[in-house]
């Protein structure tokens, strides 16, 4: 088990974003947690790397409790990628993706550089190493943050929310790099909207309402035998789309 | 030589006190280079301590302290400051010259405006950034060196370079604890003569070519390092 979430639970205020939400993530899983906007999926995934900090509850990272760990080492080990990129402006595309590897991994410049170039290449921005940012379309943008996530090598990718912030003609070349990066084998959560490419690459599906799992299910169960009626809306208004 | 009417008395002025005036622009030019380069650095510590969260008891002191020292200091004339300096040390047995207090005083004055370019500057830069940073494993204090800062100072560079600019015209003020910058060189040249339009005029005109080729050479570097995403107009 590479990740084990235990009665989570996250405050804004007084408004319980999350309540008690538990769930585990097996070595290889592709989760994808669906739910409406609000229903915590976001904060949900933050909370794993603790860009939020849980109000309680404890989370378990192969094993061991994440209270336990350097923040930063474990961070190392959980990639994130962003709705809105966030690729650093400063620093050209290769760049981006050998900071970490230089300054926190300590991996020698030679080797961050292959590595970074190789993660490059997977996401088919090869052409494109020592653009900036700025330069890029946002399509690109995200297949570099995903790039930039892979250079560390961590055992476990968030995803949140990746394709949102983009054009529609762009969705699909970040998709495609999704499905791509699954081959690897690597574990993925991913938040979503996008139902087809849900269906398509999870094996899992968490299916999130007002704060608390409503639905833990195999993707095929998901979509053929929803329990909940809550879900079998969601499902229902996808199918109608 | 006879010497006659307004351009002879410039004339003479100029070539009686070379010079003093020329240690003039020396001191000044020193006093501001001094003043940015020094204020810059204290204002990059500053303006850390003004944007970071820290909900600890001695983070929101230090914050406090900030805050109190950068309104002050803006709220009160430079003049002010450089006399309550100055006094004040001597008063508590510190034998200071002008020059060393006038350093110090345009230093404190310049740390407090460009904390708030700076603090501008790091707001500028989105808050994504910062978290992606944290997310591949960065520190904050590495976040904020490696991703956050050069940002933050390309996007003030134009209004650091614009308090340089200030500064070459403002430490004229410093003249009140003696510092013989260049307005007071050529007032004490032009009191000789009782010609204090000559002597000022001699000082404008040279201020004029210091703040102008500044400007430009600033231009010049702000194009090297590229041009800042959002400048950030100065606050002075």
């Amino acid at each position: 088990m590479i990740l084990e979430v235990k009665n989570l639970k996250k405050k804004f205020g007084d408004e319980d974003v999350l309540k008690d939400i538990s769930f585990n993530v097996e070595e290889g899983d592709i989760i994808c947690i669906l739910g409406s906007s609000g229903s915590g999926k976001s904060t949900l995934l933050r909370c794993i790397n603790f860009l939020e900090t849980p109000n309680s509850g404890d989370i378990f990272f192969n094993g061991i409790n994440t209270k336990n760990m350097n923040i930063n080492e474990l961070r190392t080990k959980i990639g994130m990628v962003f709705q809105s990129f966030n690729l650093f402006n400063n620093l050209n595309v290769l760049k981006n993706c050998m900071i970490g590897q230089t300054k926190v991994l300590r991996r020698t410049k030679e080797e961050a550089k292959e590595i970074a170039t190789k993660e490059l290449i997977r996401v088919g921005m090869k052409e494109y190493l020592d653009k900036s940012p700025k330069q890029l379309s946002g399509g690109q943008m995200q297949r570099v943050a995903i790039a930039r996530a892979l250079s560390n090598s961590p055992s476990l990718i968030l995803f949140d929310e990746p394709t949102s912030a983009l054009d529609p003609e762009m969705v699909g070349e970040v998709l495609s790099v999704i499905k791509e990066v699954k081959k690897t084998g690597i574990t993925m959560v991913i938040v979503t909207h996008e139902m087809q490419f849900a269906k398509e690459v999870s094996t899992r599906i968490l299916f999130m309402n007002d704060g608390v799992i409503l639905e833990d299910s195999r993707t095929e169960d998901f979509f053929k035998n929803p329990k909940t009626d809550r879900a079998k809306d969601f499902i229902k208004r996808f199918m109608e789309q | 030589m006879i010497y006659a009417g307004f351009f002879g008395w410039i004339g003479r002025i100029i070539e009686e006190y070379a010079i003093q005036i020329l240690y003039g622009i020396g001191r000044t030019l020193l006093l501001s280079l001094f003043g940015t380069v020094v204020g810059f650095l204290i204002a990059c510590i500053f303006s850390y301590i003004r944007v970071k969260e820290n909900p600890k008891i001695i983070g929101k002191i230090l914050k406090g302290f900030v805050n109190v020292y950068v309104t002050v200091i803006r709220g009160t004339p430079m003049m002010v400051q450089a006399l309550i300096f100055y006094y004040s040390f001597k008063m508590i047995g510190i034998d200071w010259d002008p020059l060393t207090s006038g350093l110090f005083t345009v230093s404190i004055n310049t740390t407090a405006y460009l904390t708030e370019v700076l603090r501008g500057g790091i707001e500028s830069v989105d808050k994504g950034q910062y978290e992606a940073a944290r997310s591949i494993g960065l520190s904050e204090f590495r976040s904020m060196i490696f991703i956050i800062y050069p940002q933050a100072i390309k996007n003030s560079m134009a209004s650091i370079g614009n308090e340089f600019i200030v500064n070459i015209k403002d430490t004229s003020v410093l003249n009140v604890i003696g510092v013989i910058e260049l307005y007071n060189a050529c007032l004490m040249a032009g009191n000789r003569y009782y010609k204090v339009v000559e002597a000022m005029t001699i000082a404008a005109i040279i201020y004029l070519v210091l703040t102008l080729s500044s400007s430009k050479l600033l231009q010049m570097l702000e194009r090297r390092i590229g041009s800042p995403i959002k400048p950030i107009q100065s606050s002075n």
